[in-house]
């Protein structure tokens, strides 16, 4: 799934008939009070924002609340936003945000918050892993990266953004994304080494 | 190649395969850039465990896929969790037409509110009454001692007022210094003659000759003695007379006492300096 930042391809309201809203005009109706307007935004972002959550939080029920914890609030700033900008941007800035909030709850909890094995995020086992399960060993070795290393990781190679598009959902300089995106692969590079993967 | 030509080189091949337009096939740079990179793993026992790790990273990036499709039902429940809560500022249209408990159901309805008011003016009415209690009892104690000053002075109270026959606050305050008075004049009289008789007493010889004396004083009476009058200049004349004629001489222990009111003290003599050798002796 390739994301697209106008908003308009890329899922523009999936499931509906009608013809694709382009953002200004979600954003029009959103203000003016249509009714179909709440429905037509979430459908069209949600496979964007869920997917950046599910991947920085590395759990269904998690990312389906810090998704819609992020929809209600874009629904509720709907009146200050800029309506020349586009909305995905905006979105996946909120879901960023929310995503690190969660990580920083999720990290005061006790351990025992993490008693059921199905949900510990790392492998125990020492030595060799499972070669077959590279996607397994990425996430694992994704959840011991620094969030903003991960968001950063997570937007480009989850979401397919470009670097310029990094920096607009992060606020940061494209300098800064490329360093975070090099330091996050050289982490997990290591990681993988360590734990004797290998092609 | 050097190190960080190795570090930058696998970033841009990963940077390249990750993108849409990298995937579709390798290209005669792509082949190169791995010789290179191959060659210096080789000769570099630093880079060389990254390069097997930047390889099995490209290899789980290609293996991890596309994020599981959200829910069905997600897209229900957020909608209905953001009908639950009040959503941003309303429109101008809708905020004058609807109620504000219309629009945002957490604000209390108007019966609630009607409630509220009906509670706060009872309390406001109680409190009108309590503080109009207090100041009645505070207003009939003051009377009450009034009532008590005029009984103590035994005097006719004057005109009764006009309803109850209770005399006014002025006039049992003129009463009360009438008597303030007359009290003031009975004490002072007696009190200056005896003043007089002890002042001679002090400064006579003998009991009669005190008693002569303290005849010769004429003291006023307290009507005509005002500061200024003859009298009062006259009265004072003759006891500052009798205080000159009776002053004896100071004993010596007296004088020694009180020689500081007789003139200047003579200079202290000097004292020896200690000599510096009798320092610590």
């Amino acid at each position: 799934m390739v994301t697209d930042l106008t908003g308009v391809a890329g899922g523009a309201a999936r499931g509906s008939s009608e013809m694709p809203m382009d953002d200004a005009a979600l954003v029009k109706a959103l203000r003016s009070g249509d009714e179909r307007a709440p429905r037509l935004l979430i459908e069209r972002f949600q496979g964007v924002v869920f997917g950046l959550c599910y991947r920085m939080l590395n759990h269904q029920q998690d990312a389906e609340d810090v998704a819609q914890e992020t929809f209600i609030r874009a629904l509720r700033a709907m009146a200050g936003f800029d309506s020349t900008r586009p909305i995905c941007p905006w979105l996946l800035e909120i879901a960023a945000n929310r995503c690190r909030t969660a990580l920083a709850r999720r990290a005061r909890k006790p351990t025992l918050a993490l008693a059921d094995p199905a949900e510990e995020l790392i492998d125990p086992r020492g030595g060799m892993a499972d070669p077959d399960d590279l996607a397994g060993e990425l996430e694992r070795a994704l959840a011991d990266l620094r969030p903003d290393y991960r968001l950063v990781f997570v937007l480009f190679h989850s979401q397919h953004l470009s670097y310029e598009e990094i920096a607009q959902v992060i606020t940061r300089p494209v300098g800064t994304v490329k360093t975070w995106l090099h330091r996050a692969r050289a982490q997990l590079a290591e990681y993988l080494a360590e734990r004797g993967i290998t092609q | 190649m050097n190190c960080q030509d190795f570090e930058r080189t696998w970033n841009e091949r990963i940077d390249a395969s990750s993108s849409p337009a990298g995937k579709e096939g390798t290209s005669i740079r792509a082949a190169d850039d791995r010789r290179a990179l191959l060659e210096h793993a080789a000769a570099c026992p630093t880079c060389r465990p990254k390069a097997a790790g930047y390889e099995a990273l490209e290899a789980a990036i290609l293996a991890w896929g596309q994020p599981p499709a959200p829910p069905a039902e997600l897209a229900n429940r957020i909608l209905v969790a953001a009908q639950a809560l009040p959503l941003g500022r309303p429109s101008l249209s809708e905020r004058s037409s609807k109620p504000l408990s219309a629009r945002h159901p957490a604000y209390p309805s108007i019966h609630i509110r009607r409630t509220v008011q009906l509670l706060a003016a009872a309390a406001s009415i109680m409190a009108v009454v309590t503080v109009g209690l207090i100041a009645r009892v505070a207003i009939d104690r003051s009377r009450g001692r009034i009532r008590l000053a005029a009984a103590i002075t035994e005097r006719p109270t004057g005109p009764a007022s006009d309803r109850s026959g209770v005399p006014r606050l002025n006039e049992a305050l003129a009463s009360a210094t009438e008597a303030t008075l007359d009290l003031a004049r009975s004490a002072s009289e007696p009190a200056a003659r005896l003043s007089l008789q002890l002042l001679d007493a002090s400064t006579e010889p003998d009991i009669e000759s005190a008693s002569r004396s303290s005849s010769a004083i004429s003291v006023p009476s307290w009507d005509s003695f005002t500061p200024d009058s003859a009298a009062a200049v006259a009265t004072i004349q003759q006891v500052g007379d009798r205080l000159a004629s009776g002053v004896r001489p100071l004993s010596s222990t007296a004088r020694q006492a009180f020689s500081f009111l007789l003139g200047p003290a003579p200079p202290k003599p000097p004292t020896p300096a200690n000599p510096p050798a009798a320092r610590g002796a």
